[in-house]
């Protein structure tokens, strides 16, 4: 089977084309690291990644991740499954990072991180949560720490993987569905709910 | 004869149009006001959100009312601004995918212009040049259109707030809801028109800009200082009357100067009945042709999109490329981005 593999979840915009049976292999890639261009570059990425290839079913990190990116490669992966008329596959994008025993951690923005804990059998057992660094570090214990916000947050002084891999998301997700479990619905892991407030009384104009 | 189809994602419609040689063949529209009315206004996550999730049924509810399918489409055509960020870059991200997947052209419009061209769709081919106003909760412009297809010169906006927010902002500060146009349009129905002189801002101005924030002032004030029951209907009526003698005054001026007999009128506020109405009286008089698309084709929809696209793919104009930004300030001067 070979997927068409996007996540923006993180400031990397990546598009792959990966097959999977009996072993998983890497067809083609693009990656770039620019957080605030996901939008202009994923299409781009996704029409170099066509080249080597006619994809079957479609594979998407849902997040978490900050919202805008995070649309983008949904929006990107739902029209283009709609549009060809194949599967579209929802995957936590945290399990694109995912190690045997590991724990991932990526940037949240303000002050906070996205976080997942795994099992030894790679098995997510925790997460995906939004908490504080410390709140995250309480949960993670000595685990090994893999994502953008290990490093940026103190939890390791390396920090690869840094990104979710297509390779991992395609495997874990086609994996998943031949199992006959269900994806994730094609809608982001917010796990915040939108920064608005109800206005109160309007302000008097007269002294 | 090709077939465009339209996407619209500036503010809080998802529209998705379908549109074959001037001919309107569906206008989806999936609204998120509801989401945002406890918030007295659009809050653009909410919109983002509520866009994702309406984006592919929208679609299919178009294609369906068309009778086609995607693969007899020639060409996608996306708002790619002006408008909220988060909110434009589902529509584009969507519309990029569609085009990819089905080796399709890709147009990356100017919303204002999309406004101008949806009348094609009703009143055959707009005579150039006209003068488009186009009155929304987020624009007030008076354009100079010469070609639709290559640029629109901007006359006069507002220097403060949109037409259309000040209805929101008047509404609210009576107690009316949100959104504020409808609500205000119904209750002066009932009321005098003459009942307070609330100003005109920038009326004698020789620009063809305009003002609503002192008028909302004003209208605050007046009902602030008001002893008694507030004359509901009489603020809304003479509240709107403003704004109506505004508007038309620097448009019938706009078109005089220029030497322009057609008027245009687009945006959500276009749906406004007073507005329709003195803009015919005085159009009568000035010996202008006034043109208002039905209120459902003034307010955002995705069917604006794909007549502009359809206009476009029609006068041999280039697509734009995979890498098209969604540009919350595109310049009303380009058309295609």
């Amino acid at each position: 089977m070979l997927a068409l593999v996007v996540d923006t979840s993180t400031p990397a915009v990546s598009a792959g084309l990966v097959r999977v049976g009996a072993d998983v292999q890497v067809v083609a890639e693009t990656v770039v690291v620019d957080g605030r261009r996901h939008g202009e570059l994923l299409a781009l990425g996704v029409r170099e990644v066509l080249k080597a290839g006619t994809p079957d079913l479609v594979v998407v990190g849902v997040g978490p991740g900050p919202f805008t990116g995070l649309r983008v490669g949904i929006m990107t992966a739902a029209a283009f499954g709609d549009a060809r008329d194949l599967p579209v596959l929802g995957v936590c994008s945290l399990d694109g990072l995912a190690e045997p025993d590991s724990a991932v951690v990526t940037d949240a923005r303000r002050k906070e991180v996205y976080w997942a804990i795994y099992d030894a059998e790679g098995q997510r057992v925790a997460g995906p949560h939004v908490t504080t660094p410390d709140g995250a570090q309480a949960a993670i214990g000595d685990r090994r720490v893999v994502g953008d916000g290990a490093l940026l947050y103190g939890f390791a002084t390396e920090q690869e993987p840094r990104y979710p891999s297509v390779r991992r998301l395609a495997e874990v997700a086609v994996r998943r569905h031949l199992a006959g479990e269900a994806a994730l619905p094609l809608t982001p892991l917010y796990l915040r709910r939108p920064d608005a407030t109800e206005p109160g009384a309007a302000k008097k104009v007269t002294a | 004869m090709p077939l465009v189809l339209g996407i619209e994602t500036s503010c809080d419609e998802t529209g998705v149009g379908i549109v074959r040689d001037r001919v309107l063949l569906a206008d989806a529209v999936a609204s998120s006001v509801d989401e945002h009315a406890r918030f007295g206004g659009v809050v653009p996550e909410v919109a983002s959100r509520a866009h994702l999730e309406a984006m592919i049924p929208t679609v299919q509810r178009a294609l369906q009312t068309a009778g086609v399918t995607l693969n007899d489409l020639d060409a996608i055509a996306v708002t790619s601004g002006p408008g909220l960020a988060g909110a434009l870059l589902v529509g584009v991200a969507a519309a990029k995918a569609y085009a990819l997947a089905l080796d399709l052209p890709l147009y990356g419009v100017n919303h204002l212009a999309a406004h101008v061209a949806v009348d094609v769709l009703e009143h055959g081919p707009l005579p150039e040049p006209a003068i488009a106003m186009l009155v929304s909760g987020g624009h007030s412009s008076l354009l100079l259109v010469e070609d639709v297809t290559k640029t629109l010169l901007p006359l006069g906006q507002t220097v403060d707030d949109a037409a259309g927010e000040a209805f929101d902002k008047v509404a609210r500060l009576l107690g009316l809801g949100f959104p504020g146009g409808p609500v205000v349009d119904r209750r002066a129905r009932d009321g005098d028109p003459r009942a307070i002189p609330f100003p005109r801002g920038m009326l004698t101005d020789p620009s063809y800009d305009v003002s609503f924030s002192g008028l909302k002032t004003a209208v605050a004030r007046w009902v602030e200082k008001h002893a008694g029951p507030i004359p509901v209907a009489d603020v809304c009526a003479s509240f709107q009357e403003a704004v109506v003698d505004l508007l038309t005054a620097k448009a019938i001026r706009a078109c005089r100067d220029q030497g322009v007999d057609h008027l245009l009128i687009g945006g959500g506020v276009a749906a406004n009945s007073r507005l329709r109405a003195l803009a015919e009286e005085r159009c009568a008089k000035a010996g202008i042709v006034l043109r208002v698309p039905r209120p459902g084709l003034c307010t955002d929809n995705g069917a604006m999109v794909a007549a502009l696209g359809d206009r476009l793919v029609d006068a041999g104009v280039a697509p734009s490329p995979l890498d098209l930004p969604a540009d919350s300030a595109m310049p009303v001067e380009l058309v295609v981005a």
